[in-house]
């Protein structure tokens, strides 16, 4: 791997005079901090972070980056599964920690303005006042920035119905690598030109650093049920998904659980889950009342029909809220079963579900690795959890071997190898299982008509020659 | 389902093949293509149109235009052709309309896969008989394919409840200017490998590669539906529908304001709002009882179950009123919600000084609306488009002109720019990324790109 440009004393002290002190952190303890994000397997320590506090600062910083031949890696909140925010390939990080703003909220026009840093969440909390919500909602939204979901294109249980972030961003402040500031989209849909915002969105931070963003808000339903149906295997639970799909309903979010992920959230949140279930569902309804008492009927129906041991409707919010947490949460409830873990994020067509899983649990017997499953049943996005611990270097290879078969099965079925959590640096040996040389090459010139100098964010997503990639590959044992 | 290709085919006198496409062109042909070229007054009135027979043709007759440095202009059904400005050069009109095989369909994915040359109708019978749709009803459905809906990003009245295309497209197979055949996306609904260049693709008219295949999410089809209409005196009487549309907690199927579109036949006046709502017989109940039987202070006359599709065409098709009639104009205006109340009243007026025919359907939960002017004096027309597009700025919103009249075809901007300099950089930057040589529709995108 090339080495990078070293941050002089000098590139500081120019960046400090545009962000203050409060917006460098130089000092390896600090720095420390921004080794990773959430695919905590690779780590790589930058040189220099920079926090702006405004569009201008981060152009400035940009433009100064830019003429010492610095690159920068853009970073939310650092909640990130595949190393998007890793900086491998570049000496700095850009991050939008100060730029929390909520900007406007226009309940009329059902719009928000939006500063980067802005938490996912937040957005909702501000909107519920006037009946509103954002959308999509990743498990990590209490931390997430919208900055981040929307390089990401991120999406969560909730996208079911009300799709991923792509559908909810109508434009974008965003700032090019040499510190030219752009305003693409707007709040009106259907514009004029090339759908700049559209390309831009999961882009995962190759075209420049976004600043600001223009998004949907959606009425909050008028009614809304969480079903929690308790299946004895995998098969009754995934046949039952597919039951619900081809009837013709279309649940806000229909998530699915294991017996080991249900074993470690029931321990974690005590919600009350039935420990012995082989798997479970959630499912929930959302809509005009009269709508939402109908399809509760029918997916008990269904359910029953599929041989649920029981379905249980959460009795009041403060019970829907705990049904959620346990979700939303799982990841963070399987610390307690393995010192380490791995989340894959994988898709494959709906009705091809029961095959995956099943290919999940032969893939775990041959590598003598347990796997969990909690996922996004309803649209086939798949997080296998691999436990593994980490001090033990035949396991580590293990995991990572069973994870290249996982994403193999996926792409086999008609999959794709990243529903949600991004190529970023995880997945770039993979991606050439979807996409032919052509295809990644005109990706790669969409990517330089916006970075030609490919200061931002490079080396994630594509192959590069030479690249860095086996570094994130670790053959060693990674310490905790 | 070859009806329309074959009535095509039979409606269009033969043209010999050039040359340079006649290695690309096996089983396919070329017709004149005579009606195509009276959109582009300002080139010789008869462009060839190529008909491929297959992808692998369009593919050579691609590659046949680069090795000969010739330019093609793509198109599916061409309805839409004369949208945007007039293309600076043009060799021939390729069409897809005989790509028109279902590649894929899986009704418990709900996912498919078509070729781009498979229209709306088609594709509506086909996801019909397994209870699906793909929710985007623009008028002239036959003759409305894929590829087109896609390159136009063209929708109707259902747009507000079920967004548009770029929404449902999952992925696309695309040949570039070079030949180059690439794809982008997948098959299926959650997907974040590599750039989402559907977005790019779709409504790009025809100036970044020819759509081969596109990958569609469908929903289910509703179980029952039904539509009622508002009439009133005058506009200002069904404004105030738009503040209860405003407050539903869902937004209905259709809410089409219509002015101008008179049907007694239909029970419709000059000032009528069109409504429909979609969903199992207790949703829609529902939803009928949360419009109220009164709406804005007048009543609500819902057609009996089953009878009420007339009166959801005629809205829908009201958007397209006049489209083979060479002295209309068609302008989709964008605009913001709270902007409708002011600028409706005042786009009526546009068109009273010079007595311009003025017709207009406005989606009031989408704030887009679409204007509809006849007038056999073009100096009027081009008066009354300039005061229209003024309302709008006012308003915050913008509008394109999708259809020009004849007598105006390379005087007016279908756009008037509205688009920052570093967007407009980085477009040009785009078309240049993917068609360096300019092989592809040039000059009719934005900034005549």
């Amino acid at each position: 791997m090339s080495t990078l440009p070293q941050v002089s004393a000098g590139l500081i002290d120019a960046l400090r005079a545009i962000v203050g002190d409060v917006g460098i952190v130089a000092r390896p303890a600090g720095l420390r901090v921004y080794e990773c994000d959430a695919y905590t397997i690779a780590k790589a320590t930058p040189q220099l972070v920079v926090l702006p506090a405004s569009t201008e600062e981060v152009s400035a910083v940009c433009r100064t980056l830019f003429d010492a031949g610095v690159a920068f890696v853009p970073r939310g909140a650092g909640t990130g599964l595949s190393g998007g925010c890793l900086p491998l390939a570049a000496s700095a990080v850009i991050g939008t920690s100060r730029m929390r703003r909520i900007l406007a909220i226009d309940p009329e026009e059902r719009r928000a303005e939006v500063e980067a840093g802005v938490v996912n969440l937040d957005i909702s909390k501000a909107a519920a006042p006037f009946g509103l919500a954002y959308a999509p909602d990743p498990s990590s939204q209490m931390a997430c920035t919208i900055g981040g979901n929307i390089a990401e294109n991120s999406g969560g249980p909730h996208t079911l119905k009300y799709g991923v972030t792509t559908n909810h961003v109508l434009g974008i402040e965003l700032v090019l690598a040499d510190g030219e500031v752009v305003t693409l989209g707007g709040s009106i849909e259907d514009g004029c030109g090339y759908d700049l915002t559209g390309v831009a969105v999961g882009a995962e931070g190759t075209f420049g650093i976004v600043t600001r963003a223009t998004v949907r808000l959606v009425p909050a339903p008028p009614a809304c049920e969480t079903l929690l149906a308790v299946f004895d295997d995998v098969d009754a639970a995934s046949a039952t998904v597919s039951a619900i799909i081809r009837a013709g309903i279309v649940p806000a979010a229909l998530e699915m659980m294991d017996q080991l992920i249900v074993g470690a959230v029931e321990e974690a949140y005590g919600f009350g889950f039935p420990t012995d279930a082989g798997a479970v569902l959630i499912v929930e309804l959302d809509g005009l009342p009269a709508a939402v008492a109908e399809q509760v009927e029918h997916v008990r129906r269904l359910s029953l029909d599929g041989g649920t041991v029981r379905v249980d409707v959460a009795r009041d919010a403060a019970e829907r809220a705990l049904l959620w947490k346990s979700r939303k949460r799982a990841f963070g409830a399987v610390g307690r079963l393995a010192p380490n873990y791995c989340t894959q994020d994988g898709v494959v067509p709906r009705s091809q579900v029961p095959e995956i899983l099943r290919r999940i649990r032969e893939i775990g017997r041959r590598h003598d690795l347990r796997i969990g499953n909690v996922f996004h049943a309803g649209d086939g996005n798949i997080h296998p959890i691999l436990l593994f611990d980490e001090r033990d270097a035949d396991q580590v290879e293990r995991v990572l071997r069973a994870g290249d078969e996982i994403l193999a099965a996926c792409v086999a079925l008609g999959g794709s190898i990243t529903g949600e959590h991004g190529i970023g640096v995880e997945k770039v040996p993979q991606i050439g299982l979807l996409f032919s040389d052509d295809d990644l090459d005109v990706m790669q010139r969409i990517r330089s008509v916006f970075d030609p100098h490919l200061r931002a964010n490079p080396g994630k997503i594509f192959p590069t020659p030479g690249g860095c990639v086996e570094n994130v590959r670790p053959r060693r044992q990674v310490p905790a | 389902m070859r009806h329309d290709s074959e009535r095509e085919r039979m409606t269009r006198p033969p043209a010999a093949v050039p040359p340079w496409l006649a290695g690309a062109l096996r089983r396919g042909d070329c017709c004149d293509g005579a009606d195509i070229g009276t959109a582009w007054r300002t080139h010789p009135s008869s462009p060839l149109l190529a008909r491929p027979a297959d992808a692998q043709e369009m593919i050579a007759c691609v590659k046949a235009a680069a090795d000969a440095g010739r330019t093609l202009v793509p198109g599916g059904a061409l309805r839409r052709l004369g949208w945007g400005h007039a293309p600076e050069r043009c060799d021939a009109v390729v069409s897809t309309q005989r790509l028109d095989r279902i590649i894929a369909y899986e009704p418990a994915d709900m996912t498919l896969v078509a070729e781009s040359g498979v229209t709306l109708a088609q594709l509506g019978e086909l996801l019909g008989s397994q209870g699906q749709r793909l929710p985007i009803d623009p008028p002239f459905a036959d003759r409305t394919t894929i590829g087109g809906l896609i390159a136009t990003n063209v929708f109707g009245p259902l747009r507000a409840a079920q967004g548009a295309v770029r929404d449902l497209l999952l992925g696309v197979r695309v040949v570039l200017a070079d030949g180059r055949e690439i794809r982008a996306g997948g098959r299926v609904v959650k997907n974040v490998a590599g750039y989402d260049l559907m977005k790019l693709f779709t409504g790009s008219l025809g100036t970044l590669g020819i759509i081969l295949e596109a990958n569609l999410k469908v929903r289910p089809l509703p179980p029952t539906s039904r539509c009622g209409v508002r009439n009133g005196r005058d506009v200002a009487a069904l404004l105030d529908a738009i503040d209860h549309l405003r407050g539903l907690p869902f937004t209905p199927a259709v809410a089409r304001l219509l002015i101008g579109f008179g049907d007694a036949a239909l029970g419709l006046t000059p000032y009528a709002l069109a409504l429909k709502v979609e969903g199992s017989e207790a949703e829609v109940h529902a939803q009928q009882n949360w419009l109220g039987s009164e709406l804005g202070g007048g009543t609500i006359e819902w057609a009996e179950r089953d009878r009420g599709d007339p009166l959801y065409v005629a809205a829908r098709d009201a958007q397209a009123w006049g489209a083979d009639d060479a002295a209309v104009a068609g302008l989709r205006i964008g605009l913001p919600v709270h902007g409708l109340r002011a600028a409706l009243p005042q786009l009526v007026a546009c068109a009273e000084p010079t007595d311009t025919t003025i017709r207009i359907a406005a989606d009031l939960c989408q704030g887009c609306a679409f204007v509809r002017l006849r007038s056999d004096d073009a100096f009027a027309l081009r008066a009354v488009i300039a005061a229209v597009r003024a309302v709008v700025a006012r308003v915050g919103g913008f509008a394109i002109l999708e259809e020009i009249p004849a007598a105006l075809v390379g005087t007016l901007d279908p756009w008037e720019a509205s688009l920052t300099p570093g967007a407009l950089r980085l477009m040009r930057g785009i078309k240049h990324a993917l068609d360096p040589d300019r092989r592809l529709s040039p000059g009719r995108f934005v900034g005549a790109i």
